[in-house]
Order: C-alpha cells, then sequence, then structure tokens
C-alpha cells in the first residue's frame, strides 16, 4: 500500500515544520519504506549550522519515528481501531528509546533518504523497530532502533511519575 | 528437559541486564518487578523484549504483560510456552557474551 503526503498525514500528527516523511510504502504488517525529507526553508537549518546547514542526526532518527507511526497506526487501521492523527486524538505515539544509533554521512537540506523500518517487540502499547536509511544513491547514511509507546495524551502531562502512565 | 530454577538463572543475569545490576545486588524471584524492585514500565519492556530476542522469538501477541510481573513467573511462562530445544538453546546462551555483541552492532540470531 503505497501512502502519499496527505494519506500520511491520517495516520501520524506531526505536522510542518515537523513532519519529514514525504511518502511511504506499508510492505506488510512489520515492514514499511518511505521518502524522508528535509526542505532548505525549515526554519532549523538557520541555526544547524549558520553558513553550514546540514540535517540533525536526531531529526533523522525522528524520521524513522515517524515512519514507525505510521505502520503502528496503518495496523491499528487495518484491525478497526481509531489512529492517532488528529489534535484532538486522545492517543498519542511517543518516542521512549533509541539504541545504537549511527550516522554515516552528513544530509544536506534538500536531500532525500530512503528509509526501511521493521517493527520487533511489542508488548502492552509498547512497541520496537530497526530502521536504516539510505542516500539518494544508495549509501548507508543513518541506523537506529527504537522503542515508541501509544499513550494517552492526558496521562503523560502533569503526572508525577510519567513513563509509568504511558500504556495505562 | 530443562527446570523453572535452571531458567530463573538466566532470566535473573537478563534483568540485571536491564537495570545494569552487579551481582552483589540481591533480586528476590518472587519479587514483583514494578512494584517492588522498581523497574518502570519502559524498563519492564526492554526486560521482556531482550529475554524474547535471546529466545529467537517475537513477544506473542497475546502475552498478557501483567502475568510477567516476577522473575519465577517469566521463568514458568519460558518452560511451559516453549518447547525443550527453545529452551535448551535459551540456557547455553553467554549472556555477557550476547550483550556485548548486540552493543557492538552484531546481530542477534
Amino acid at each position: 500500500m503505497k501512502l502519499l503526503a496527505a494519506q500520511i498525514e491520517r495516520y501520524i500528527p506531526h505536522r510542518v515544520p515537523f513532519i519529514f516523511v514525504e511518502s511511504a510504502e506499508v510492505l506488510g504488517q512489520y515492514d514499511i519504506s518511505g521518502i524522508c525529507s528535509w526542505q532548505a526553508d525549515n526554519p532549523i537549518f538557520a541555526g544547524h549550522f549558520p553558513g553550514f546547514p546540514v540535517v540533525p542526526g536526531v531529526l533523522m532518527v525522528e524520521a524513522a519515528a515517524q515512519l514507525t507511526g505510521v505502520l503502528i497506526a496503518y495496523n491499528a487501521e487495518q484491525r478497526g481501531l481509531s489512529t492517532i492523527s488528529s489534535a484532538q486524538a486522545e492517543m498519542v505515539g511517543v518516542l521512549i528509546g533509541v539504541k545504537r544509533a549511527s550516522f554515516h554521512r552528513p544530509v544536506l537540506p534538500g536531500s532525500r533518504l530512503h528509509f526501511k523500518v521493521t517493527l520487533g517487540n511489542a508488548l502492552g502499547g509498547m512497541i520496537s523497530a530497526n530502521a536504516e536509511g539510505y542516500s539518494e544513491s544508495n549509501d548507508k547514511t543513518i541506523k537506529c532502533e527504537l522503542s515508541v509507546a501509544v499513550a494517552n495524551k492526558s496521562s503523560l502531562i502533569g503526572a508525577p511519575n510519567s513513563v509509568d502512565n504511558l500504556v495505562n | 528437559m530443562a527446570t523453572v530454577e535452571q531458567v530463573r538463572v538466566r532470566v535473573e543475569e537478563i534483568i540485571r541486564a536491564t537495570l545494569k545490576l552487579g551481582s552483589d545486588v540481591e533480586l528476590n524471584p518472587d519479587s514483583d518487578l514494578v512494584k517492588e524492585i522498581g523497574l518502570d514500565s519502559i524498563e519492564a519492556f526492554e526486560s521482556v523484549a531482550l529475554l524474547h530476542e535471546m529466545l529467537g522469538v517475537r513477544i506473542p501477541e497475546d502475552l498478557d504483560p501483567k502475568a510477567m510481573g516476577t522473575i519465577s513467573n517469566l521463568s514458568a511462562y519460558i518452560v511451559s510456552k516453549y518447547d525443550a530445544a527453545k529452551v535448551d538453546a535459551f540456557l547455553a546462551i553467554d549472556v555477557a557474551a550476547r550483550l556485548a555483541s548486540m552493543h557492538e552492532g552484531g546481530e542477534l540470531a
């Protein structure tokens, strides 16, 4: 199933200037690929870095997390569950862990990365994933392992120990 | 045939690795991992996920996280859920070596 920008916005709540998934293709229950990009006019480049704009590594991790979120929400929709894309939705996907992230080459504004994400273990609303991103010339650019959780927004804000309310 | 007690030793190693606990810290196998030992929900997930990675399987979709509350429960679950060959392979794992391999970017079997 191929997903373009408008369809992707049905699955995740991110919007400009913080949505980096341009298109995606669901390859199966556990696998998704996608094109992620960072437009040159994104205000982040004014500061990272002045006169030498490069995509921050954390935003590549964020792109992988967004693509992971697309697949989780797509799977939820396939099971008849509601998606988490609207600002009014009660649930939101949050990044809860990043392991073994490596950044193999710089990414410049306007570049596109081809990501592949595979979902791993899932339990109690928490899900792990492996992600790899490749440049347009097919050079490995980023690898990381992520964990995300689908959480109730009200449980995350103002809770004395928010992390333990993730899946309640 | 592996016993729950043999498996418990390996599960405890994995919990210790997740929490980075030294061998001098006592872990009661019947203590609640969250309420008594102090794992938060993310650490509990990481522990159960790591345990399944070492078993070479995905966490079953129907697994009840509430039934995984103690090291004893986790050990009993492994013995009852997986066949003898899988459990024996789990017992043969060198947890420290596997974790070192994972941290170096090596792939799990």
